[in-house]
């Protein structure tokens, strides 16, 4: 019956900001591309795709219940605080009491699907895998170039692998976590912002990771 | 902008709406605060965080902060 | 000195060549009011200045007097000077702490056409208009006069330094720190206190406001363990910059104390100059950094400063302090003058005569007010070639652009003394005022002639000079102590607390704060020129508190916030009015504590990003559409689509209201709030926070809903949608989407923690168009197919679903804001650009009209449906026009306070359409209303206009607004009257529902 034709073509909203560390607005700094910079980025940004996100709100009295179906289902321990666990691709962040980011590595809108299935009677989930952008920070200077953005203490030891916050970063709330460090890479970082607010938050990050060299890739 | 906003006095307590005299007593409740020098329970939102509503208790004279807790003391899942 | 203007001139003349620790192999050039000079680096402007023997600096603010430097450090009152040119020229800089870079350009401020000559010396002759209190007695005459003639002299001949008018073309950054122990200096006890800490472990910040570190040992020549004090300060950096945990941060002032949180880890501010040693900082580097330091402990190591006496005459170039000249001597390698005398009340001043008797400056004499001295100091003085004069006090100075000479008297006898340079030692006062800027009160010390820091707040501790601990050694251990401390309550083993040797010192002081037998003026504040005359006035005048004085003389008010005056005022008030020092008081000392830039406090947020600005997914076809954009909140909205050929944007806007009235218009509409609400009590839930009945509304509709706040006044409106078994998604306005988050969570956590309800924004996960107009159904039956089915029967009115369309989950809501046949259909967001594109591909030949906000605005209007002007914090629903839909059978928040008596008043004014009788006047939002010939006044208000638009359709303007009685009063004639912007009409007042009031468009 329909008489249109079309694809649907993802578009992120960092399309243009992150195509590459030349392109985006504000990144400026693309290692040794000016003088005095550093030949080696001490920032890299990755824009990740093709994940699925949801909150999961527990149910009122539910949360024993819910943690025993994570961990039946995922393998999984439901983190009770501030805290990342994630096995076979898929993650928990806690985010505040009774909440979670549910992520999955990839699946897209149907993991939220997925959620609401298995979290049955026990959690309210909501697909956001579009609602939020996720940004993996890498190299030596990823810690100062947070400590510009958002007032939370990222040292090594006040904020260990696996450790989340939820804060405000440069004015934009955020979520974010820390992951194993890579060998080589330095610390590893993820964080999630709203959709809307994504080229505000990119052009920060290029801004503070500018002096140390940044580097963006998209995925 | 700041992570936690302050949204005043944590005494506040929705009376009865069906009580003979509950206009008055929404009167006092809504508008009639005590305003003391000095530690006072109030009500913060964790804004740009877990949107969680807690109960600071905090010296108005010095804005020490001296005890924080959940407002619904466990959040929906407890 | 307009002839030698430009001459070349690198000469140091006053340059010492065994001393300093500025680096003679790296010569700097800069110029100084056009003219050129040399230094090195590790000068200041002040140092390299001095040297170059450039003694007259500045003119003083009121009298224009010739100024040179007092000080070597922050604290500097009289060396302001202009720094840098074209956008970059800042005022009012300190030459004292300036760091010297090649190229530098400064000027003297406060002076015309040179500080040589300064016309506005003739204030000088003139100075008995000048006394305090001038600016309030003078200018209670006419005004007028103060207007015309007053201000504009008083502007031109007193002010400060030239700001630049161009914008700032250097970037600023902000960082958040966070550590065990915050040092706040690097003197001896700073960098004891880093250094006994750093070496447990603990993580430690180190803010030295000087680009070196060592503090007074920069300035003094000191042993410690038998080595210098540089060599120990260079010795001590070297072992901090090898701990991981330590943090060193030069060029870096913590300015202000602020809140400890629950664990008592306190913020402070601190401002540190990256690039201002620079003539441009770097690609990417920022010119300054204001860090938010999270600090479990601090320790304050701030040090002190010493005080001028005030004596007659006692500001003339060559007067300066004695620490300065030591300064001057031992740091820069520069002489201050050639002939000398030191004027002290303490054992202080003699290290000073015997500093510049080993610079090779000639001490003519030595003047000690008290009695009796150390008879090792006189004899050293004596054999150096100084003439000693115990009991005596300098009455007097000679000498216009540079001191000549001075008078000395005691023991009943005068005495005069050719010298060009005098260093005045009058005691230190600790810099306590970070101890103080949480309201804490400093203590006087009778046997420190100081205040020092007294209650200190919660998790801060104080080290050497700034606590009192004048002597080097006491100094080191205090610092060693506190750092170890501050480490071991961390958590820290702190290992054994390091120690070192120094010689004894002499620290003995009789205070001197004024010599009440000299003449001339005796200046107490030399920024502000404030005199002990001026003191003595506000005594007399009944200003004695210290709060009073301050402000009838303005002493301690000027940028340098009077670090060098304010005690002196204090005890030439307290010895006029015959009272102890600490009972005339102290001022209170607030954050900065030195000056902070705006820029630095704005850091990155400037121009568009002020704030951060959130953009739709369908923005970029919006952009590609020629939108222009409104913000809306932080959303930037498409405001309008204009073609080309439009010469307003009226012409623009009618037409996209026609054309979705005739036809089809698309616009988008994803910033309104949307709110996922889950749970087994969310129907119970939404009952309680809307006036209206939601438990009984079916599974794939939507309803509108009004809510209120507990004061019964309207807080927002929207729909709700029941999606799927007990899945509500809540649609609120763009602009109230975080407070109605907020208040659903106040709803859920305090006022019913025992229902089971959850919620969520999801606005952003879904990108959602309106498509609204006759031809809507069409347009959207060609784009979804078969997927879903569109006619009346199946998808009626206020109808809503979730379904798959080619493969992406979308939903479909039958709802309308224009009155039209309209839906708004929604996407997963990363769809949102391809889905625009989709539906104005498959309504292309229905001639699709993409429209904006504004169009928007024109159509509910056009409805009578009320928006963000309506729904503006003092409207109640009765007033709206929608009491009806208040429940009566269930409790909600705000109903009891909804039917208070002034909010049930039948008086109060209540929502009408307006349209004006000549159908060509003009209407406009703010008018107020009133019966025709009535005279405006607030008894003859009848109520106001809140949003009024030209109608296309009806081809005048119309509006909504509020009017008493309003809904009784249709066909009356009255007046808008908006005096503000010119309008006065007649208007009818008519239903607010202007277009198909049968609402015949909406159910076909």
């Amino acid at each position: 019956m329909s008489d249109t034709t079309f694809t649907w073509t993802p578009r992120s909203p960092l399309a243009d900001a992150a195509l590459g560390s030349t392109a985006a607005p504000g990144s400026i700094a693309a290692p040794g591309s000016i003088a005095g910079l550093p030949a080696v980025a001490g920032v890299s940004a990755v824009v990740r795709d093709g994940f699925g996100l949801a909150t999961v709100l527990a149910r009122k009295g539910a949360s024993a219940a819910l943690a025993a179906r994570v961990r039946e289902r995922f393998g999984i321990d439901l983190p009770g605080g501030p805290r990342r666990d994630a096995a076979a691709g898929v993650a928990f962040v806690g985010t505040g009491p009774g909440a979670w980011l549910a992520i999955a590595e990839r699946g897209g809108n149907e993991f939220a699907e997925t959620l609401r299935r298995e979290l049955d009677g026990v959690a309210s989930v909501s697909d956001q895998s579009d609602g939020y952008v996720l940004v993996r920070l890498t190299g030596s200077r990823v810690r100062e170039a947070l400590a510009k953005l958002a007032p939370i203490d990222v040292h090594a030891r006040a904020f260990e692998a696996g450790a989340t916050a939820s804060t405000v970063a440069s004015h934009i709330g955020v979520t974010l976590w820390r992951l194993e460090d890579e060998p080589g890479a330095g610390p590893v970082f993820e964080i999630v912002m709203f959709r809307s607010l994504a080229a505000s938050f990119w052009h920060a990050l290029a801004e503070a990771g500018a002096e140390f060299g940044f580097a963006a890739s998209a995925p | 902008m700041s992570e936690f906003s302050y949204r005043g006095d944590a005494a506040f307590q929705r009376p009865d709406a069906a009580a003979a005299d509950a206009g008055s007593r929404y009167v006092e409740a809504v508008y009639l605060r005590t305003n003391p020098a000095g530690p006072h329970e109030e009500l913060w939102y964790h804004l740009f965080g877990c949107r969680s509503w807690i109960k600071v208790r905090r010296d108005t004279r010095t804005h020490e902060i001296l005890a924080v807790r959940a407002a619904d003391a466990g959040g929906s899942g407890s | 000195m307009s002839d030698s203007r430009g001459r070349i001139s690198r000469q140091q003349p006053n340059r010492l060549q065994r001393l300093g620790v500025v680096d003679r192999s790296q010569p700097l050039n800069f110029q100084f009011d056009g003219r050129r000079y040399g230094g090195f680096a590790g000068d200041t402007v002040a140092s390299a200045l001095l040297a170059a023997g450039v003694r007259l600096v500045g003119r003083s603010f009121k009298y224009h007097r010739p100024r040179g430097l007092l000080t070597a450090g922050s604290e500097e009152p009289n060396a302001l000077i202009e720094l840098r040119g074209g956008a970059r020229r800042e005022p009012n800089t300190r030459a004292t702490v300036a760091e010297l870079f090649e190229g530098l350009e400064a000027r003297s401020q406060n002076s015309w056409p040179g500080v040589g000559f300064d016309l506005g010396a003739v204030n000088s002759l003139l100075s008995p208009i000048f006394v305090a209190g001038f600016y309030y007695k003078t200018f209670m005459w006419p005004a007028a006069l103060w207007e015309k003639l007053y201000e504009p002299l008083i502007r031109r001949a007193a002010g400060l330094g030239r700001a630049t008018h161009e914008a700032d073309p250097d970037s600023y950054d902000k960082f958040h720190a966070f550590c065990d122990l915050l040092v706040i200096g690097a003197g001896p006890a700073g960098l004891a206190a880093a250094l006994a800490a750093g070496r447990s472990g603990a993580r430690v910040i180190l803010c030295e406001e000087d680009f070196i570190l060592g503090g007074r040992l920069n300035g003094d020549r000191q042993l410690i363990d038998e080595m210098s004090g540089r060599d120990w300060v260079w010795q001590i950096e070297a072992e901090l910059r090898s701990l991981s945990g330590v943090r060193i941060l030069p060029r870096t002032t913590v300015f202000g104390a602020y809140d400890a949180g629950l664990t008592g880890a306190r913020t402070y501010g601190a401002l540190e100059r990256v690039c201002d040693h620079l003539a441009v900082p770097p690609a990417h580097r920022p010119r300054q950094r204001l860090w938010k330091i999270v600090a479990r402990h601090a320790v304050l190591a701030a040090g002190a400063l010493e005080r001028p006496i005030v004596f007659g005459d006692n500001d003339r170039p060559g007067i300066m302090t004695g620490a300065a000249v030591r300064t001057y001597l031992n740091r820069f390698g520069v002489a201050p003058g050639r002939r000398a005398a030191v004027f002290t009340c303490g054992d202080d001043g003699w290290r000073t005569a015997a500093d510049l008797k080993h610079a090779g400056v000639a001490v003519e004499a030595v003047i000690d007010s008290r009695t009796e001295a150390d008879p090792a100091l006189v004899r050293a003085a004596e054999l150096g070639g100084a003439q000693v004069l115990l009991g005596s006090q300098v009455v007097g100075t000679a000498g216009w652009q540079r001191l000549s000479r001075i008078t000395v008297r005691g023991g009943g006898r005068t005495a005069q003394f050719s010298v060009d340079l005098l260093a005045v030692s009058g005691g230190w006062n600790p810099n306590v005022a970070l101890s103080t800027h949480l309201g804490g009160k400093p203590r006087w010390s009778a046997g420190l002639s100081a205040f020092v820091p007294g209650d200190l707040p919660r998790g801060m501790s104080v080290a050497g000079a700034c606590g009192g601990a004048w002597a080097l050694g006491d100094a080191l251990r205090e610092g060693a102590k506190a750092g170890a401390q501050a480490a071991t309550a961390a958590g820290y083993a702190a290992g054994s607390i390091p120690s070192w040797s120094c010689a004894g010192e002499r620290v003995g002081l009789t205070p001197l704060w004024h010599v009440e037998s000299s003449t001339g003026k005796a200046f107490v504040d030399f920024q502000h020129d404030v005199t002990s005359e001026d003191v003595a006035l506000a005594a007399r005048e009944g200003y004695r508190s210290v709060e009073h004085l301050k402000r009838y003389t303005t002493l301690g008010m000027a940028t340098d916030q009077g670090k060098t005056s304010n005690l002196n005022g204090l005890a030439i008030m307290a010895a006029l009015t015959e009272r102890s020092i600490p009972s005339v008081g102290t001022t209170t000392a607030r954050p900065p504590f030195t000056p902070v830039s705006i820029g630095a406090l704005a850091g990155p947020h400037r121009g568009k990003h002020f704030r951060p600005t959130r953009l739709t997914a369908g923005h970029d076809w919006a952009k590609e559409r020629g939108a222009t954009f409104v913000e809306a909140g932080q959303w930037l909205r498409a405001q309008w689509f204009a073609r080309s050929g439009e010469s307003s944007w009226q012409e623009t806007v009618s037409r996209e209201v026609r054309a979705v009235r005739a036809g089809v218009g698309v616009c988008d509409v994803s910033t309104l709030g949307k709110i996922d609400i889950q749970g087994a009590d969310a129907a119970a839930f939404l009952d309680r926070v809307y006036i209206n009945v939601f438990s009984s509304l079916p599974v794939g509709k939507s309803r509108y809903g009004l809510m209120l706040r507990e004061d019964g006044f309207v807080m927002d409106d929207g729909t709700t949608a029941q999606i799927a078994k007990g899945h509500y998604l809540m649609s609120t306005t763009t602009a109230n989407a975080a407070g109605v988050m907020q208040h659903l969570e106040h709803a859920r956590q305090i006022l019913w923690p025992e229902l089971d309800v959850q919620i969520v924004s999801v606005t952003e996960q879904w990108a959602q168009y309106a498509v609204a107009g006759p031809k809507s159904r069409e347009l959207l039956q060609r784009l979804l197919g078969d997927a879903l089915d569109l006619s009346d029967g199946a998808f009626p009115y206020l109808a809503c679903a979730e379904f798959s369309w080619r493969n992406v989950r979308a939903r479909l809501f039958r709802i309308s804001f224009s009155g039209e046949l309209a839906y708004e259909l929604a996407v997963p967001a990363r769809f949102g650009d391809a889905a625009i594109r989709a539906i104005m591909s498959a309504g292309a030949s229905l001639d699709v009209t993409p429209y904006g906000t504004e169009a928007l605005g024109v159509m509910r209007i056009e409805k009578g449906h009320v928006a963000g002007n309506e729904l503006n914090g003092t409207t109640t629903a009765t007033d709206l026009g929608l009491g009806r839909m208040m429940s009566r059978k269930k409790d909600f928040i705000g109903r009891v306070l909804a039917e208070r008596p002034g909010l049930t008043d039948p008086e109060r004014p209540a929502l009408v359409g307006i349209r004006p009788v000549d159908g060509s006047a003009r209407l406009y939002a703010g008018a107020h209303f009133l019966q025709i010939g009535a005279t405006p006044s607030l008894e003859n208000d009848q109520g106001y206009l809140t949003s009024v638009a030209l109608s296309p359709m009806l081809g005048t303007w119309i509006g909504l607004g509020f009017l008493r009685r309003g809904p009784e009063r249709h066909g009356e004639r009255i007046r808008a009257f908006c005096p503000i912007r010119g309008g006065d009409a007649e208007v009818e007042v008519v239903s607010p529902v202007f277009f198909d009031p049968q609402g015949a468009r909406l159910h076909v």
